[in-house]
């Protein structure tokens, strides 16, 4: 009965959803209150530092669930990243050029991080800007703190990409929060590819457009990063979980699961943590758990190959915190 | 010209509907009258026109239909419903993609031509569409996203779907070009045809009906998505779909940015499944891999086996 009204009163202080709720005003529980979301208009670049550019129209700002208002269609990913709001802001040059400026405010740094991996295609010129910059054809994504920016010229002009640069360097000045890489990143050895190249996922959404699986949500991870490394004759997924006893229990799910489906041949369970079968591209994939982690190699390499993937995965595990 | 229709002027309107709604009807479709059956198995299915100058791979792409006298008779009135969702580049219509298809159809006798769209101005103008609407002197209608500017159809072929809601302006028009890009979706993959007649169902219903509630992001979700796009598509049936597969993202869509392809196309057709089944070939996959594609395919609304489709590639010289 105890435990009940304890529960009751943290649901109550958090507002279930941590928004805030009826009881949400009581301070005698010593409960973390939600962030406020920030006042992103603090961000923007100061109208002195814009040299040729300047603001056009007003900058809408979305908040939850309206992100579907500006993001018509595909909106569902940015939700998978506990997206918070968006500001937008257009400007025009001198010239007739023009860009688009979105701060996204995202549940924590660890999101933060994910939405940029997902957007950056890794193949960009790396810049000093934010966190991680990215400078690709027409457009640039740095994360920082809890933030996504992105900015979009609508040609690859060098004066669009001097723009993008100026504004890119202004926001970042003005955002002072750091943000931290999820730790499951470090379970990727530094030299296998560049940290723009990594996909962190947080939702089977951002798993399938990047490699379907199944019709279904068969790994329900609670984090992932992906990458293709040696010239991408390995892709690597890395699932983790909450315990080490949900991902025994997990694996063996996936396990059964490439077993029964038609898609995939040859299944072999070669160890009690280890199977191997192949996909419709002729793909062999090896499965094998990893402390609290389920890990994938796909390739057409040899079996020994995958086996020192694997090995450096496990090797790299503890530097996980 | 760009026409806000107001509330008011619409509940006008659509007590107008119901007469004109005759014409109209034509653009609604029964699963028996597929567009398959509408081209004589000797003519080309799909027509692709690569090149570098938009306006005239159009023209050559819709002549290789069968040249739009074939979908255009003097006097009609054409509704055209290009994609102009964002302004990054490689997600929307190109303009002179649009400039030549209104020349076309003024060229073919057209009583009437309008642009159709729920989204706003600031949307056409940032496409660049809006300028060409002007210079050639036909009609834009930004009709306001109150389900009072939609009328109820019913879907009896459907899996998901039990209505759709058109807008009331669709029906005033007897000719329908389907002018959508062709590029990546971040849920079903891939945007194309069918996907785009999302733009003339009422947004109240495509976000409560097509997306489950809480952006679920679960595959079934996606499914019901795609799921809800095939029944879509079994009640607007386009007199003629052009698409534009030039410069298009093959990242990060529908809305980019993302990683620009140039497979510098046009495409034109009237069979939905096999168009959209080529055009998934340009994004690197199989019309079998899209739900929403393979789903219009079992409905029999179109040829999803590309080897059992008649294609014309050609070459258009700048």
């Amino acid at each position: 009965m105890k435990r009940a009204w304890i529960f009751l009163a943290v649901l109550g202080a958090l507002g279930c959803n941590g928004l805030g709720g009826p009881l949400a005003g009581r301070q005698n529980l010593k409960i973390k209150p939600f962030p406020p979301l920030q006042k992103l208009e603090a961000f923007l670049p100061d109208k002195g530092g814009l040299q040729n550019w300047k603001a056009e129209n007003a900058s809408p700002l979305y908040k939850g669930e309206d992100l579907y208002l500006y993001i018509d269609g595909g909106a569902e990913i940015y939700h998978e990243y506990g997206f918070k709001q968006v500001l937008v802001q257009d400007y025009k040059s001198a010239a007739g050029k023009s860009l688009t400026l979105e701060i996204f405010e995202m549940a924590n740094s660890e999101c933060a991080f994910g939405i940029y991996t997902f957007k950056s295609s890794g193949k960009g010129k790396t810049i000093a800007v934010g966190q991680d910059g990215q400078l690709e054809q027409y457009y640039l994504n740095f994360w920082k703190g809890n933030f996504l920016v992105t900015l979009t010229g609508f040609d690859s002009s060098p004066e669009v990409i001097q723009g993008l640069m100026l504004i890119a360097r202004s926001v970042d000045a003005k955002i002072r929060t750091q943000g931290r890489r999820p730790s499951l990143v470090e379970i990727f050895p530094k030299e296998w590819l560049p940290i723009a190249r990594l996909k962190y996922i947080k939702g089977v959404l951002g798993l399938n457009n990047i490699h379907s699986f199944f019709g279904r949500d068969v790994f329900r991870f609670r984090e992932a990063v992906i990458g293709g490394i040696h010239g991408e004759k390995f892709t690597i997924f890395v699932f983790r979980y909450a315990s080490q006893e949900e991902c025994r229990r997990r694996f063996q799910e996936v396990k059964a699961a490439f077993e029964k489906n038609l898609a995939y041949n040859n299944f072999k369970s070669v160890r009690a943590d280890l199977f191997e079968t192949t996909d419709g591209q002729g793909m062999t994939i090896f499965g094998q758990p990893i402390a609290d982690c389920v890990a994938l190699v796909l390739t057409k390499e040899s079996e020994k190959s995958a086996a020192e993937i694997l090995a450096s995965l496990n090797n790299n595990y503890p530097k996980i915190k | 010209m760009a026409d806000k229709i107001g509330r008011r002027e619409f509940i006008k309107q659509s007590a107008a509907v119901g007469a004109s709604a005759v014409l109209g009807n034509r653009l609604i479709s029964s699963l028996a009258d597929g567009p398959l059956s509408a081209l004589a198995a000797d003519k080309i299915d799909i027509a692709v026109a690569s090149g570098s100058d938009y306006a005239a791979m159009t023209a050559k792409a819709v002549e290789l239909v069968g040249g739009m006298e074939k979908f255009v008779h003097k006097g009609s009135k054409v509704a055209l419903l290009p994609n102009v969702q964002s302004k990054n580049p490689g997600t929307f219509t190109k303009p002179e993609i649009l400039r030549s298809v209104i020349r076309m159809c003024k060229k073919a006798g057209a009583g009437e031509i309008n642009c159709l769209s729920w989204l706003t101005q600031q949307h056409w103008d940032g496409a660049g569409l809006a300028q060409v609407v002007q210079e050639e002197g036909i009609t834009l209608k930004l009709i306001p996203k109150d389900d009072v500017n939609f009328k109820s159809v019913l879907i009896t072929g459907g899996n998901v779907l039990q209505e759709a809601k058109i807008l009331n302006e669709f029906f005033n028009h007897d000719v329908f070009i389907n002018m959508p890009i062709t590029k990546d979706h971040v849920g079903n993959k891939f945007t194309g045809t069918m996907k785009n007649l999302m733009g003339l169902n009422a947004p109240s219903l495509n976000r409560a009906q097509f997306h489950k509630p809480n952006w679920q992001t679960d595959p079934a979700a996606i499914e019901h998505l795609d799921r809800c796009i095939a029944d879509l598509n079994t009640v607007i049936k386009p007199s003629l779909c052009i698409v534009d597969a030039t410069e298009i993202i093959k990242t990060n869509g529908p809305m980019g940015p993302g990683e620009l392809i140039k497979p510098l196309k046009v495409i034109a057709g009237v069979d939905r499944v096999a168009i959209d089944s080529y055009c998934a070939t340009i994004l690197g996959l199989k019309g079998e891999d899209i739900v929403h594609i393979r789903g219009a395919y079992e409905k029999k609304m179109g040829e999803i086996d590309l080897k059992k489709v008649k294609i014309q590639e050609i070459k258009v010289l700048p």
